[in-house]
């Protein structure tokens, strides 16, 4: 059949959209390199920073229960002050405190918080003892109806006088050490006061929800519209240094893969997602964006639960713990993110944290040999299926961890093939993340559960939620009365230096126990627009907005 | 036309109760929706089951599911476990969302796979009939979360070319956007462009070709071959004789696929991250959120059955048999 001139130009034409269709389905980037990070250099007054967040929030009050979220502390570190700041390597500065909070008398354990005379609201009310006060009063635990995300500390405190309008004293039933994880995000009691005047305890549950308040902060909240966005304007009132940009502007993605577009398309300027390595490596190839890759101290781990009957056997843990290669795991899953990353070798501390050692160093590097060496001094011994057996019982165990998250689907497949090796059955049984730990964790319905803790500026009282026997956190049920101990003499010690060492023989003492065994800490990733400078990554709760009003324009 | 309407939301009222019914248990017993607050070491229990009782998530199951139906009757949509929210205020916003991107897709879809059915079955065989049956198949074939995400990468794609941000990726509006009217309604259709297009595309591959199908059927018939024969202009043979009933076949078409539109939008609102219906459903049955996803299950239904009833009445319209019938 005869082909006419003019069907050949309409079939060249349909077949060039269909490599356009194609070539713009396959994507691709733009070979280009993403930009530097952008700190200090000459900065342009004002302007405005849009931020792609992972969640919406409820209420404004992040010290309640149902307000105690992601972004409500994302947003709120920078409209309430607190008594501390944590900086990126864990440090704390003092932010509305005049100087660090002192000690005046170890028996009884006393502190006393002196606020900076310059520290007020945006209305001109003095930021003040009263604060603290009502904070304290909400969050001692004494009152059952008042939502109080964290009463760790508050309800140590038997008495707090407000000393005078900007200092108060508080007197503890007993030393504790991390009193400086107190007063963080302090709501305006007046404002409260104000707004529910005859029942405080709703005022402090309800009455911050639909609008803050008032400012301590170098921001204030302005328009929101829910689901969608939330304005935060600069606090022209603000008593410490002024932020230079206009407007932080929050715009609610919850659907993490429409950040990396976004960001491409200017439409947010600031990304902070939990990290997807192909999300990552197309960030990467963003001209005009820099992105980085961070360690937190929210950590990987495999709980062992010691009531389990093999599980009750330390020769077991052993032999898991021997078994279990963590550097092939990190090498396989964290490495594509950063050369930086490392297995962990301390539940206590992170290796971005001040005091970390690496303990557990016989564990450092797979070792089959002894794995199954040590099953076989217990009494085990290999069956015909290649599986350790002792009294006619398979060692076989249940490894959980939360269905979905592919990472550590990943995970549980490369331990359960690891250990394998070891003679170790480890069957995979997934759950969703509120079965797991809506039911299975605190129920002891579980052998081997993976999940990540968080890490903290205050690791003596994160070890004592976690570790303790006595603690609902504990989910192995791992009991040792001289970790116990110790764990009591860290959070009474106040000497930094003396309460690090602590920990760090508790670290000690578990590695020998084995209730469990930290993976690696997982990486945090920062993506910005780079014509705009000082921002930098804090990997505590603090997150990027640590210090955003030293954020600016590039000239 | 009165007791043919009545009739119909007759029968439609109990079988939208069963529906929620049964949404109501399934989305209750799917998962506990203070699962994240347990994952939070430094809250306790004792906090955990006040917050329960407080959203009365202690209750039985049929005790919850009275207590929302009676309260739906009165307007209230009970409110969200998440974060406290009436469930009516959330609907609010993202109805109007929703209808926004329903509203310019469907309007456009029929208007575009109408005239695009009826130009190809006037010209059948034509460089336009092939073309246009082309793209057809090559649309209907795309899944709705590809195609977006294709025209989102071309879009900016574009905007890079031509280095202005004509097309937008996210939301539906731009929060950092002031001024009059017209910089108003600027910004609003800006971010339309994408999500509709992705909508009709789809849309208008499978109804042109069925338009063009009726269309051929149509003008086949022996009135039309008369009313030719008669003198009658072409204008007058197609708009007064074929056109009319050619129509009526696709709005059953457009009625049956409006639900599909809807979860299509869906799909849409989640990969533009527009604060619309769809979304509301998603971030609902992913926090175990009953009261949303009721409410979102009873507009849905509601709008379902309101545009089969518009359906009927065009029906009427169109053909007068009908409506004497």
């Amino acid at each position: 059949m005869r082909i006419h001139g003019k069907g050949n130009v309409a079939r060249l034409f349909l077949t060039l959209l269909c490599v356009a269709l194609v070539a713009g389905a396959c994507g691709g980037d733009d070979n280009n390199e993403g930009g530097e990070a952008a700190q200090g250099g000459a900065e342009k007054p004002g302007g405005t920073l849009v931020f792609g967040a992972d969640q919406d929030f409820a209420g404004y009050n992040v010290n309640t229960v149902p307000d105690n979220s992601l972004a409500a502390g994302q947003i709120m570190k920078q409209v309430w002050s607190g008594a501390y700041r944590v900086k990126p390597d864990f440090s704390l500065e003092p932010d509305v405190l005049a100087g660090e909070a002192t000690v005046t008398s170890e028996d009884p354990f006393t502190v006393e918080w002196k606020i900076k005379p310059e520290a007020s609201w945006d209305d001109g009310t003095p930021l003040s003892s009263d604060d603290f006060e009502l904070y304290w009063q909400m969050c001692n635990g004494k009152n059952e109806a008042a939502s109080c995300a964290s009463t760790t500390g508050f309800d140590l405190i038997a008495k707090l006088d407000k000393v005078d309008g900007k200092t108060v004293r508080a007197e503890f039933a007993q030393p504790f050490s991390d009193y400086k994880s107190l007063f963080d995000d302090i709501p305006p009691s007046h404002i409260i006061k104000q707004r529910s005047p005859d029942d405080l305890v709703k005022g402090w549950n309800t009455a911050l929800n639909e609008d803050p308040g008032a400012s301590s902060g170098p921001f204030k909240v302005g328009e929101r519209v829910k689901g969608a966005s939330l304005k935060l304007v600069r606090n022209e009132k603000y008593w410490g240094t002024k932020a230079k940009l206009d407007e932080i502007i929050f715009r609610f993605l919850p659907e993490s893969t429409t950040q990396p577009d976004a960001l491409r398309n200017n439409e947010v300027n600031l990304i902070y997602p939990q990290p997807q390595l192909d999300q990552v490596e197309t960030v990467k190839a963003f001209p005009g964006v820099h992105s980085e890759i961070n360690f937190g101290p929210t950590f990987e781990h495999l709980t062992l639960n010691t009531k389990n009957e093999f599980l009750a056997d330390k020769a077991v843990r052993q032999a898991i713990a021997y078994g279990v290669d963590r550097a092939a795991i990190v090498a396989r899953l964290m490495k594509p993110f950063s050369d930086k990353a490392s297995q962990l070798d301390n539940r206590l501390l992170v290796s971005t944290q001040k005091g970390y050692e690496a303990h557990g160093q016989e564990y450092a590097e797979v070792n089959v040999a002894k794995a199954i060496s040590v099953l076989e001094g217990a009494g085990f011994k290999k069956g015909a299926t290649g599986i350790m057996e002792k009294g006619g019982k398979k060692l076989s165990l249940r490894l959980s961890t939360t269905a979905g998250n592919k990472l550590r689907e990943q995970q549980g497949v490369l331990v359960q093939a690891q250990l394998k090796e070891v003679g170790i059955d480890i069957r995979i049984d997934n759950a969703p993340a509120e079965a797991l730990f809506g039911e299975r964790l605190p129920s002891g319905n579980f052998d081997i559960a993976n999940f990540a803790w968080v890490g903290t500026p205050f690791p003596a009282a994160g070890g004592y939620q976690l570790y303790s026997a006595a603690s609902g956190s504990n989910f192995g049920k791992y009991s040792n009365k001289t970790v116990d101990q110790k764990l009591l003499a860290a959070l009474a010690e106040t000497d930094e230096v003396t309460r690090l060492g602590l920990l760090n023989e508790i670290d000690k003492i578990m590695w020998e126990d084995l209730p469990n065994i930290p993976l690696y800490q997982k990486p945090t990733f920062l993506a910005y627009n780079t014509k705009y400078v000082n921002i930098s990554d804090n990997t505590t709760e603090e997150s990027p907005f640590w210090n955003s009003e030293t954020w600016a324009l590039k000239a | 036309m009165a007791g043919f309407i009545l009739r119909r939301l007759a029968i439609s009222i109990p079988l939208i109760a069963l529906a929620s019914f049964l949404v109501f248990v399934l989305v209750a017993v799917s998962g506990d929706p203070l699962g994240e607050l347990r994952s939070n070491p430094s809250i306790t229990e004792a906090q955990i089951e006040a917050r329960r009782h407080e959203l009365g998530l202690d209750r039985p199951l049929m005790t919850r599911y009275v207590d929302w139906a009676t309260g739906v009757v009165t307007g209230d949509f009970g409110r969200s476990a998440k974060d406290n929210e009436p469930v009516v205020d959330k609907l609010g916003r993202a109805i109007t969302v929703t209808l926004r991107l329903l509203g310019g897709a469907l309007s456009l879809a029929v208007l575009l796979g109408v005239a695009i059915g009826v130009a190809a079955a006037l010209k059948q065989y034509s460089k336009f009939d092939y073309a246009s049956t082309f793209f057809a198949f090559v649309f209907f074939s795309m899944p709705v979360f590809w195609l977006a995400a294709v025209l989102k990468d071309a879009g900016i794609r574009i905007n890079q070319l031509i280095d202005f941000r004509l097309f937008f990726t996210i939301g539906e509006k731009d929060p950092t956007v002031v001024g009059g009217f017209l910089t108003v309604f600027g910004d609003r259709v800006g971010h339309m462009i994408l999500p509709v297009l992705t909508l009709i595309l789809i849309q208008v591959a499978g109804w042109s070709r069925y338009q063009r199908a009726t269309m051929l059927d149509v003008l086949s018939a022996d009135y039309v071959r008369t009313a030719r024969a008669k003198g009658l202009s072409p204008g007058k043979v197609i708009l007064r004789h074929t056109l009319r009933n050619a129509l009526i076949p696709i709005v059953t078409l457009v009625a049956i696929d409006f639900g599909l539109l809807m979860s299509g939008a869906v799909i849409t609102e989640t990969v533009f991250a527009w604060n619309g219906m769809g979304r509301l459903l998603v971030r609902g049955l992913l926090d175990r959120d009953t009261n949303v996803v009721q409410a979102w299950l009873l507009v849905s239904a509601a709008m379902v059955v309101l545009f089969n009833l518009l359906a009927d009445v065009a029906y009427g319209y169109l053909d007068p048999r009908i409506r004497r019938g």
